[in-house]
């Protein structure tokens, strides 16, 4: 207690030292929580144990994947089958600028079960599903593109399809995706789909959900054994399988990313390290009298690091709420759509984050006050009163 | 008069804080070449796949060649558009070809990855000039024979002679080329019959090709098809087609400019702490300078040489380093497509990264410098 009231006093005696030291963590926890955000989310949807007892099931050579509707009921009534979806791809322009900003992706889908199969569709409101089971034309829509389009739910939109050309569709928005896994997507009835376009001979993909990850694999080999045979051939692969083979393709974007959030924890601690440094010079006599009161060395050590901790634990809390509010503001149309604030539709910070970055703060106040703290250890009582003498 | 010696030896004397101070700024100014450097390789493959001369030809409403579907009734007519070159023995150099995304496993791994696989006629060759062998030799009509591209080679250390099992096929690689660093050096090259066949896409094309005699004649070209009542298609030089496709970094060019931004912010923070605790520790030395008769605008000019010093040293290290990158080659994704470029560091790089170095260095120094100014002799001396 009294080594913590000590620290609080160091940190009020250079009020501007430590506002500064403070302020320039901040900044870099704010930047450092959404990067962490899209690492953990790629590391979550790679590694969980969910994604491996799903199974996606697309044509076995070209993408995008052409199945025959014929393949479904052999699918579906495999042994271990406990639940099953399909998407139908369908692309398209929302208004006539045509620019690729503008661009949506509808998957046409089972309504009945959609928030069962789809991961990350768990806080979608049941009412919008219940609507979309009623309105044929219905959509659940994205909040990034209810935002950039500046649409509200029961307002109409027309896509200018790209992959179904002459096709183009009219939707009634029944409901708002919740912001993270479907970005510039919009969930829509397969019956609609089959209507509007006219193709009820292929699909997509399939969706096949087993008991668990075994099941989920000895399904998987017997499926691809079945249609080794058939035209088109079919891939099985677990859900984990198919995101880690979309995120391998973003692998430098991502090595881009892990440096950048390597650089920020390095510049944070150099930044902490300095600022005790600073500290720890202009207090070298008072810690020669700490040691001449009895006070051990190690005490002396842990003012310095719990100094440096502190300081970084409350920054690094701050800048990630900070981080988290943006987030949250965005997500909830309270800050301007651009391409700044639509990164949180695609990676929205989780309030957990708050304290990942409070402990963040702490570890790279822990590393910048290693060297500081060592020379604190160091000071030698004679020397610092003979200097003064 | 500055006080430079003074600022010097001050350095000196305050070496670590300076050379940490100095370190934060490479990290961050490194950071941002980096980033820059990717967005620009990126950029630079675009540019470079796209022959001024060339058309390129969608079905309507597609502006990606993985969607795009072209049947051959509606191919044959636009061949033989007004305005198409012809070869020597007069027919229209126009190149079919079909774009797929092919999964492969590789026989010692158990995980699919993406294939982008070109079929072409022989027109193709003359159509895309810049495209060359460099090794082994071009494919065969009608056998199963793959020449890929010197980025497929390097991403998945393919070699003449090997097979791949693409489809229910083995093809053979018989050939390595390059095309100046153009989105084609990702892709597999084969017989375009021989493809369609494999993938039941006999009589559809994702693109055709077109190539005018002029850059001029070609804007007219797809000018006219573009408006065309006859003929339902999209239609996009090259080099805007490639442009169009580069677009899609756009979003991440913001990205790396607010993550530049917050990275410098911090820096500039840092860089005011250390000026501030130099001031603090020299206010005395500061009067003394005053009273030697250094007026208050050298003070100020002199803190803020020392900041700018910092900025540009640190600075400096930080292109450097970031410039080590120059060159390092990946693979991206633009659309459903994916191509290979290298990290790029060119001289708007460097001189960027500097600019912003020493406007961080500026500004992280100014109030500390003003501070240092109103510094008053008798008082700090007291």
């Amino acid at each position: 207690m009294k080594v913590l009231l000590l620290i609080l006093k160091n940190l009020r005696r250079n009020k501007l030292r430590t506002t500064l030291t403070a302020l320039a963590v901040i900044v870099m926890v704010v930047l450092c929580t959404e990067a962490a955000t899209v690492l953990f989310w790629v590391h979550q949807h790679v590694h969980t144990q969910a994604c491996q007892s799903k199974l996606l099931v697309s044509e076995r050579w070209v993408a995008p994947s052409c199945i025959p509707t014929r393949y479904l009921a052999l699918l579906t009534h495999q042994e271990g089958v406990e639940d099953w979806t399909l998407w139908n791809l369908y692309t398209g322009y929302l208004d006539t600028s045509r620019q690729s900003s503008r661009k949506g992706f509808g998957l046409a889908t089972r309504p009945d079960n959609l928030i069962a199969m789809h991961l990350g569709l768990e806080k979608l409101d049941p009412a919008a599903v219940e609507a979309l089971q009623r309105e044929k034309t219905g959509a659940i829509v994205s909040a990034d593109l209810m935002q950039q389009m500046n649409w509200k739910v029961g307002q109409q939109f027309t896509v200018l399809s790209s992959s179904h050309p002459h096709k183009d569709l009219r939707f009634k928005i029944v409901g708002v995706l919740p912001p993270g896994e479907y970005v510039r997507n919009f969930f829509f009835r397969q019956d609609y789909y089959e209507e509007g376009t006219g193709n009820k001979e292929t699909i997509t993909c399939v969706w096949l959900r087993l008991r668990d990850a075994e099941t989920a694999q000895r399904v998987a080999s017997r499926i691809q054994k079945q249609f080794q045979h058939s035209q088109p051939e079919l891939k099985v692969e677990t859900e984990s399988a198919g995101v880690a083979r979309f995120v391998s393709r973003e692998q430098a974007l991502l090595s881009v990313l892990k440096w950048v959030v390597a650089v920020l924890v390095l510049d944070m601690a150099i930044v902490l390290s300095n600022s005790i440094s600073v500290a720890t010079r202009e207090r070298r006599v008072e810690m020669a009298v700490l040691k001449v009161l009895g006070f051990e060395p190690v005490v002396i050590m842990a003012l310095v690091v719990g100094e440096a901790m502190l300081l970084g634990a409350v920054s690094g809390f701050v800048g990630a709420a900070l981080a988290w509010l943006s987030s949250t503001l965005a997500v909830h149309g309270f800050l301007p759509s651009n391409p700044a604030t639509r990164i949180f539709f695609s990676f929205p910070i989780q309030a957990a984050m708050v304290l990942w970055g409070a402990l963040l703060g702490a570890l790279v106040g822990f590393m910048g006050s290693i060297v500081p703290a060592w020379n604190a250890w160091q000071v030698k009582v004679s020397d610092v009163f003979a200097k003064i003498a | 008069m500055v006080p430079l010696a003074y600022n010097y030896r001050n350095l000196q004397v305050r070496w670590k804080t300076t050379l940490m101070t100095a370190f934060g700024f490479t990290l961050v100014v490194a950071a941002l070449v980096i980033m820059l450097a990717f967005l620009n390789g990126i950029e630079a493959a675009c540019i470079a796949s796209g022959e001024p001369e060339n058309v390129i030809l969608l079905s309507k409403g597609n502006q990606d060649e993985v969607l795009s579907q072209m049947e051959r009734p509606l191919v044959a007519q636009v061949e033989n558009s007004k305005g198409v070159a012809v070869d020597a023995a007069g027919r229209p150099l126009a190149s079919r070809e079909l774009f797929l995304a092919v999964h492969h496993r590789p026989p010692e791994g158990d995980e699919f990855h993406f294939l982008q696989v070109r079929g072409v006629l022989p027109a193709a060759f003359r159509v895309h000039s810049q495209l060359h062998l460099l090794s082994g030799r071009t494919f065969r009509p009608g056998q199963s024979e793959v020449m890929i591209g010197k980025g497929v080679q390097r991403t998945h250390h393919f070699q003449i002679g090997d097979t791949l099992e693409i489809g229910r096929k083995q093809w053979q690689i018989v050939g390595v080329f390059e095309s100046r660093g153009a989105a084609f050096e990702s892709e597999l090259w084969c017989d375009l019959n021989e493809l369609a066949s494999q993938f039941r896409r006999d009589g559809l094309y994702s693109t055709v090709v077109l190539r005018a005699e002029t850059p001029q004649g070609a804007e007219e070209l797809a000018e006219r098809l573009r408006n065309s009542r006859s003929v339902s298609v999209e239609a996009l030089t090259e080099p805007k087609y490639y442009q169009k496709q580069a677009e899609q970094t756009r979003l991440l060019q913001t990205a790396a400019w607010v993550i530049a931004w917050f990275m410098g912010l911090g820096a500039l923070f840092g860089v005011m702490n250390t000026q501030f605790a130099a001031i603090g520790q020299r206010s005395k030395e500061i009067a003394v300078l005053r009273i030697l008769g250094f007026p208050a605008r050298a003070i100020l000019l002199s803190f803020l040489i020392e900041a700018l010093g910092i900025a540009a040293v640190g600075g400096s290290f930080g292109v450097a380093l970031g410039a080590a990158a120059n060159g390092v080659t990946r693979s991206f994704s633009l659309g459903a497509r994916s191509i290979d470029f290298a990290f790029r560091v060119d001289g708007p790089i460097v001189v960027c990264a500097g600019i912003f170095a020493l406007l961080m260095g500026l500004l992280g120094g100014l109030l500390p410098a003003l501070s240092a100014m109103r510094v008053k002799p008798l008082e700090a001396l007291r």
